[in-house]
């Protein structure tokens, strides 16, 4: 088909794909489209700019309905110049009748520094529908750009039922999912099955709504970095955190459960009991450390667009108090204070943005192994969900 | 599966920090013992942080800047803490305190720093609520550097704001004229200032540290009065260079270029430090330094030894730095007669620089009319040990060339013969493989490829191999002096310069300096601004059958 367009035309074409358009191609012809696309543009030195082709990786999108694949496509383009990859991204639609599909290409490119090269990354985009999305396995392998690590980026509740996520995981470094959107009732019973799924295949697990923690994590560590704070981890006996509701949606305790179970696990505090939620949506749980018993609290907070964390506090007994807020006036901002006796106390305030999507995926991306602490942090919160129903 | 977990990924750089922290630990060294309570600070077991990006954060410290009203605390130090304090990297309990000669309030102090702040950190535009919180602990003492006084006032501030943050460990940072190093040092030791029993108090030296051998002697000789060497922490920006630590990475976390990193398989090195600006009003410094003591003797010698070093045998400080401090002991000298021979000086007149006309050195300002200085030097050294005898290492560095290049490439030795006969006369070129520290980061690796055609005739072209940062990493690194003063205030002099680097650099430089005193200067100006250094350079590498590479 390329051949029949003239050169003037093909040169236009490859110009306006470059600029972000899509083109349609058959599904088999794929790869030749896009040699040929970076061909051509090798050859095209017209406007003095030379454009480079890179790829770091494979990413593996999936996505129900059109509105998530464009959004989709937002996010790879914001992470394009951090993890140039080769992108595919799969729109299904498995509830309809007739089996489809369709594919197209399209380019993302930096904007080149000046006198540098123009740095684009290529994606596919494959359109399924009905009983084509469950072979659609067959057509993604033999896109995937050889030696260079897969990850499968699934924007949605996996089901456990899907024979492509079973397929795609056979051939998946590491599956990323964001527990965020899974419905809080189910949130438990879905992660403890992802967990399993993943480790009977080996591939490493990555929550973006873990990811959300991560400042948060290190300014909790910082506390107990040096000789007067860290005293006090061994005997912390309360942990209360506030979860805010984003959105206007009811406060969603999976992020908050996740960092208690990442405590717990680092900790080795066991659960003896609780999960039940009595008045105002708080849940409570008893836990048992080394030293004594802790008492861990979740509560809903005030409401803050876009983060469901929105306060913590830890105690050891009278003595000593850590906190971490959220800044009233100032919502970029969180306030880390401790109060310990002695003035060896302090308060500070720290610039905490709520990450976007691209940020957290960009993180996610860059690790290839497994990551244990999150897995255990998991394993540990699944129980915690499981306690409180 | 292992039981570390993998980092969790937040800044590229801090990949470094965790790589370079692993081995971390007391010198097992007797002699180090008894200072190990200033040098490494007790490592407090935190359960929290297995799988964390950075290993800890340092314990609450008082940061005293000497030389606050300079150019360097104004765009640099405070700009770098602040970007620090805002990715929550300083702890609580931090202060800083800036000492200067001008009279000024604490409030006036803090203004000053809010709009260098503004201007200056990477991070824009300046986040007013986190600003006040870091602005709090900002403090200002105005005091001549030479008045005892003035000590004893800064001992007393320090420990009022002690006693509020109820830590004492100090770390002074010398940003004055060099002049001022052993006035300051002097009197922080008789005040009293120096140590204490049960902090530590560290120092940090901004350079230049001496202007030849026997002067960087006596600095130290007078710093090591005063503090103790593993005190002492000697700056050089180029090693918080994420690009200049990763010339460590790239040789010793990759098995396939270790092997051939040696007079077998490497023709020569060329080490290449290019600047596109000239003096830039520092005219009246570069008058004494001349680039051998502004770019040479510190920047250079320092990537020389990174790229020629051993394999240290554990990432602590002082095993690195053991290893390159062989290296630059292993650089056979070049006695002053031989000065004149074995080096290439230039100094730029007039010119064009990317379509803009610049005037010569000798008109810049502060400058003498007749002036001798060196704005351009191009040397061969030779490394005396197993790995490199036999193998040259080109330098050249100089101002207003065509282009800003910071580049240290190796040029591999030709097949043992060549099997292909070439139709044009012309040789096939060497394998070279580049590290690029500035600006367009990257390492690239060229090599022969046959040209497509159906001719019977082989045509052989060099190609290359790219990495580029940017397309690989598209994070913005953190400035070099984010990274050096966290280090400091963690204790880790890794990228730090060692008493006996400092000298052992000086005692090269400084023979090839008194050679130049007592011949005649070349006729300067004798390069044009905007082109590659005098012709006597290109003659000078060509005279063993070598030529520069074209940057």
């Amino acid at each position: 088909m390329a051949e029949a367009v003239d050169g003037v035309e093909a040169l236009d074409e490859f110009r306006a794909i470059l600029g972000g358009e899509a083109r349609s191609v058959d599904v088999v012809a794929v790869e030749q489209e896009l040699t040929q696309l970076w061909k051509a543009a090798a050859e095209d030195t017209a406007e003095g700019r030379s454009v480079v082709r890179a790829c770091v990786l494979n990413l593996v999108a999936y996505a129900t309905g059109d509105d998530v694949a464009q959004h989709i496509n937002e996010v790879i383009s914001q992470i394009s110049s951090r993890h140039p990859s080769r992108s595919i991204v799969i729109v299904a639609d498995p509830q309809a009748k007739a089996a489809q599909l369709r594919a197209s290409i399209s380019a993302h490119c930096q904007i080149p520094t000046e006198g540098g090269k123009q740095v684009c990354s290529e994606q596919v985009t494959l359109h399924a529908s009905g009983a084509a999305v469950d072979e659609l396995h067959g057509t993604v392998l033999p896109l995937l750009i050889p030696d260079l690590p897969v990850f499968l980026w699934w924007h949605d509740e996996p089901s456990l039922r899907s024979h492509l996520l079973q397929e795609l995981l056979d051939s998946a470094d590491r599956l990323v999912i964001d527990s965020a959107d899974f419905p809080s009732q189910r949130a438990a019973g879905a992660l403890a099955d992802i967990q399993r799924l993943t480790r009977e295949n080996d591939v490493a697990l990555s929550d973006l709504n873990w990811s959300r923690l991560t400042h948060w994590r290190e300014l909790i560590a910082q506390f107990f970095d040096a000789p007067p704070g860290r005293q006090y981890l061994d005997r912390l006996d309360s942990v209360s955190v506030e979860i805010a509701s984003t959105h206007g949606r009811e406060a969603d305790l999976t992020e908050g459960l996740l960092l208690v179970g990442w405590l717990a696990s680092r900790m080795g505090w066991t659960l003896e009991d609780g999960g039940q939620q009595p008045r105002g949506g708080a849940v409570s749980f008893a836990l048992r450390g080394a030293v004594g018993p802790v008492a861990v609290e979740l509560r809903p907070g005030p409401a803050h667009p876009g983060e469901e964390l929105y306060s913590l506090s830890f105690r050891a007994g009278a003595e000593a108090t850590f906190s971490i807020s959220r800044k009233v006036d100032d919502e970029a901002c969180v306030v880390a204070t401790a109060e310990m006796p002695d003035g060896a106390g302090h308060s500070r305030v720290v610039r905490m943005d709520v990450p976007s999507e691209a940020t957290l995926l960009c993180d996610e991306l860059d690790m290839l192994g497994h990551d244990v602490v999150f897995e255990e942090a998991l394993a540990q919160a699944v129980q915690f969900m499981t306690a409180g129903r | 599966m292992t039981v570390t977990a993998p980092p969790r990924p937040r800044l590229a750089w801090q990949a470094y920090a965790d790589w370079f922290g692993t081995a971390r630990r007391a010198s097992d060294n007797p002699s180090d013992r008894h200072n190990d309570k200033m040098t490494t600070e007790e490592r407090v077991d935190n359960p929290l942080r297995a799988g964390m990006r950075s290993q800890r954060t340092p314990e609450p410290n008082t940061l005293v800047i000497f030389g606050a009203s300079g150019d360097l605390t104004q765009r640099k130090l405070v700009p770098a803490l602040y970007d620090l304090a805002l990715e929550g990297l300083l702890p609580g309990g931090f202060s800083v305190v800036g000492m200067a000669r001008r009279p000024k309030s604490h409030s006036e102090f803090r203004s000053e720093m809010k709009d260098a702040v503004a201007r200056h950190s990477r991070t824009k535009p300046l986040q007013p609520s986190a600003w006040d919180a870091f602005a709090a602990n900002l403090h200002y003492c105005s005091a001549q550097f030479t008045d005892p006084e003035g000590y004893a006032q800064l001992a007393s501030m320090l420990e009022k704001i002690e006693s509020e943050t109820g830590c004492r460990n100090r770390l002074y940072y010398l940003a004055t004229p060099p002049n001022y190093y052993s006035e300051i040092t002097g009197r922080l030791g008789e005040a009293g200032l120096a140590s204490s029993d049960d902090c530590w108090t560290r120092i940090i030296v901004e350079k230049p540290f001496g202007h030849d051998l026997a002067s960087a002697a006596e600095l130290n000789r007078t710093l090591l009065g005063v503090f103790a060497e593993d005190q002492i922490y000697r700056i050089d920006h180029y090693l918080g260079k994420d690009t200049v630590q990763n010339i460590l990475v790239f040789r010793f976390a990759n098995g396939i270029f270790e092997p051939i990193w040696n007079r077998r398989y490497i023709d020569h090195v060329q080490i290449t430090v290019a600047e596109s600006l000239g003096v830039e009003g520092r005219g009246g410094y570069y008058e004494q330094a001349g680039v051998i003591r502004d770019i040479i003797q510190n920047h250079v010698m320092q990537l020389l030894s990174l790229a020629a070093m051993e394999p240290p045998a554990t990432f602590e400080p002082d095993a690195v730095r053991d290893e390159k401090v062989k290296v630059l002991r292993a650089v056979r000298p070049i006695p002053p007669e031989e000065a004149q021979d074995s080096t290439v000086r230039g100094q730029y007149g007039s010119g064009v620089i990317s379509g803009r006309k610049v005037v010569g050195y000798r008109e810049e300002e502060r400058v003498a009319k007749d002036s001798a200085a060196e704005t351009y030097l191009a040397l061969k050294l030779l490394i005396d040990n197993w790995r490199w005898a036999g193998v040259p290492f080109y330098i050249r560095s100089g101002k207003s060339l065509p282009k800003r290049v910071t580049e240290i490439a190796i040029i591999f030795r030709q097949p043992p013969l060549s099997l292909f006969p070439s139709t044009d006369g012309s040789r096939i070129d060497p394998n070279v493989l580049s590290i690029i520290i500035q600006p367009d980061e990257g390492i690239s690796l060229k090599f022969g490829s046959k040209v497509p055609g159906p001719q019977a005739a082989l045509r052989i072209r060099p190609v290359e191999m790219d990495f580029r940062y940017g397309t690989s990493f598209g994070v913005a690194a953190p400035d070099a002096y984010e990274r050096l003063l966290l280090d400091a205030m963690l204790g880790d002099a890794t990228l730090f310069t060692r008493r006996d680097e400092v000298e052992a650099a000086w005692a090269f430089i400084t023979p090839i300096v008194e050679g130049w005193a007592k011949a005649q200067p070349p006729r300067y100006p004798n390069y044009e601004a905007g082109t590659w250094g005098p012709d006597e350079a290109d003659e000078f590498i060509e005279r063993d059958g070598r030529k520069w590479r074209r940057l």
